[in-house]
């Protein structure tokens, strides 16, 4: 692919997931009011536009317009870097979902994500981990008691829930490390959408291997999603009833509204993340008629992704609807006694399964990645040690926990990387 | 472009580093160790060493300077006037520190001489290398096989920290041990 056109595409994959972004959210903002007024039985904005749908443009435009008042005795630095620093890791994180196949236009393939880096899951979580840097930030600097206790409440609450979810980022890779196409474990989302290829039963959630483990997994995520985003039962960072605004305090105008525009591309993210580990991706729950590579095959892959996120944020909605707010010994005991510890035990049932039904694949999911990479690139033997494994595995016997299993010659897997064991 | 990269990933960590310690504020202190992390993950980046930068970001960024923050705030530290607890504890660090990059410069001069900026050899991985760390299965697999002692050690360590912190923390009700707590 010439430079002109690999960048044309880069430009236009770009200006598509940042915009869909800065669109979608308003439009989020607006289902999430009426969905909530036909839940209390009210109606709702109603007034600008067919069915009210103006109305978050129209609240859009009032915040822009308005004189931003800076209290005083803030941390002007901090002050004004808090909604930016917000905005930054809520934006960074769409650049990762593959949204549909490879699609082939004008001679050219093009894979439909931005960027798929080798260690996708794993840079999610560490880009959502520094979401909370916003608000314990503008918390801090805003000189107001109750931003303060509300950008404490931030820290203590998204440090916790992160641990649950990262275990449940390790299950559902878990799983998708039995399914993968390649046979190896990988972290890389498009290989993590290519092993929930098939039927709904092939989805991590719906795994008929790990029957309940994947939902299991996906719920636990779910739940540790709502706090890292800070949504309702689990929004004591700003619990309006006793922190007047929590960390926002202090804030109005378009700072205001960056962090309103950041928590619910938060949410976007959580789902679409969701839909990507647990729901298959832009995979649709049937095995797909459309020729692979076509445009109309990209933009069944699309529709499919969004259906599934426009699912899990429904569900965002109608939990904020349903739920009171927890009190804070709750939300802490909730994470750590209850989460933690099932996250954990679903680890080792998954593992159990991987271990006990699949004792032929079981070492096959960390060797054939090790040995390719070997064969590929031979370790010279006067390297000075960090590559001990590799060295190491060349030694029969000591491949895998099956004693049936063949020793691990250096030889095989001598095409593609990673298929060997299959 | 690589070295231009580096420099200026080294620049900022260096900076940053040094505000970490300069600054009279402690949360400032705390984010510019944030910045240093940050740095320091990019000239991870520089190395294929994705798993490691990415963990940089996750663990350091994302966790332990977030409780260092929360403590800092919930103890509302803010520029710290008061004597100096441990009188010449600047002038003994500042030893100690000259003594350490001393050291490491000894160290590196050493081995290298004056060649070990300029060698690909010296700062770049070999291509084994580079496809091995970039490789999330490669590190779990030495984790687990190779360095599993030290590994498993490491979270001894923790465990013990996390029970010393439950015993020195736990409130003994009135007239009863600790046992008779529901």
């Amino acid at each position: 692919m010439p430079f002109q056109v690999a960048l044309i595409a880069a430009l236009l994959k770009v200006a598509l997931i940042l915009g869909s972004t800065l669109v979608v959210v308003p439009m989020l903002v607006w289902l999430e009011r009426k969905l909530i007024a036909a839940f209390q039985a009210r109606i709702g904005p109603d007034r600008v536009g067919k069915f009210g749908l103006l109305q978050s443009f129209v609240d859009g435009i009032k915040l822009v317009c308005k004189e931003e008042v800076v209290p005083n005795g803030v941390d002007r630095l901090l002050y004004f870097a808090g909604p930016v620093v917000t905005m930054i890791p809520a934006l960074t994180v769409g650049a990762l979902i593959p949204f549909g196949p490879p699609v082939k236009i004008g001679g050219y393939t093009h894979d439909l994500v931005m960027s798929d880096l080798p260690v996708g899951a794993l840079f999610v979580l560490a880009i959502t981990s520094l979401g909370v840097y916003g608000i314990v930030l503008s918390g801090w600097s805003s000189n107001n008691k109750y931003s303060l206790l509300g950008g404490l409440r931030a820290s203590a609450q998204m440090v916790s829930y992160e641990l649950p979810m990262g275990l449940c980022v390790v299950a559902a890779l878990m799983i998708a490390s039995q399914d993968s196409p390649t046979g190896v474990f990988s972290m890389r989302f498009s290989e993590i959408v290519d092993a929930q290829s098939g039927t709904i039963l092939n989805w991590t959630a719906f795994n008929y291997h790990f029957p309940l483990l994947g939902l299991l997994a996906m719920v636990v995520f779910y739940i540790c999603g709502l706090a890292e985003t800070n949504r309702a039962p689990f929004d004591l960072p700003e619990a309006e009833t006793e922190l007047i605004g929590g960390y926002h305090t202090e804030y109005g105008g378009l700072r205001w509204a960056m962090f309103f525009m950041g928590e619910y591309a938060a949410m976007l993210n959580v789902a679409s993340v969701t839909a990507t580990l647990f729901l298959g991706g832009w995979r649709p729950p049937y095995p797909s008629p459309l020729p692979a590579g076509s445009v109309l095959a990209g933009f069944e892959g699309a529709f499919w992704l969004v259906f599934k996120i426009g699912l899990v944020i429904l569900l965002y909605m109608w939990i904020r609807a349903t739920l009171p707010r927890l009190r804070y010994d709750q939300l802490m005991g909730f994470g750590w006694k209850i989460l933690i510890p099932v996250g954990l035990l679903n680890i080792f049932l998954i593992a159990g399964i991987l271990t006990f039904a699949f004792p032929e694949k079981a070492p096959s999911v960390l060797v054939p990645a090790i040995t390719s990479a070997s064969s590929r690139a031979p370790a010279p033997p006067s390297m000075p040690g960090g590559m001990g494994g590799i060295q190491q595995l060349q030694i029969p016997g000591g491949t895998g926990p099956t004693p049936t299993a063949p020793p691990v010659a250096p030889s095989p897997a001598p095409g593609a990387p990673g298929v060997g064991g299959r | 472009m690589a070295l231009m990269a580096f420099g200026v990933l080294a620049t900022l960590s260096v900076i940053s580093a040094l505000g970490v310690i300069l600054h009279k504020s402690p949360v400032r202190s705390a984010l510019l160790l944030v910045t240093n992390f940050v740095g320091l993950a990019g000239l991870y980046l520089l190395q294929n060493a994705q798993v490691l930068a990415v963990f940089q970001i996750l663990v350091y960024a994302g966790a332990i300077m977030v409780l260092f923050l929360f403590v800092i705030m919930l103890l509302n530290l803010a520029g710290d006037t008061s004597p100096d607890p441990l009188a010449g504890q600047k002038w003994v660090a500042w030893l100690l520190g000259v003594a350490l990059v001393g050291g490491i410069g000894w160290g590196m001069w050493s081995v290298a001489g004056l060649s070990l900026p300029v060698s690909p050899q010296g700062i770049r991985a070999t291509a084994a290398e580079q496809q091995g760390i970039q490789q999330v299965q490669v590190i779990g697999f030495d984790l687990f096989t190779r360095y599993v002692y030290p590994f498993e050690l490491t979270s001894v360590l923790l465990l013990v920290g996390v029970i010393g912190v439950m015993t020195l923390t736990r409130r003994i009700p009135q007239g009863g041990s600790a046992n008779d707590r529901s």
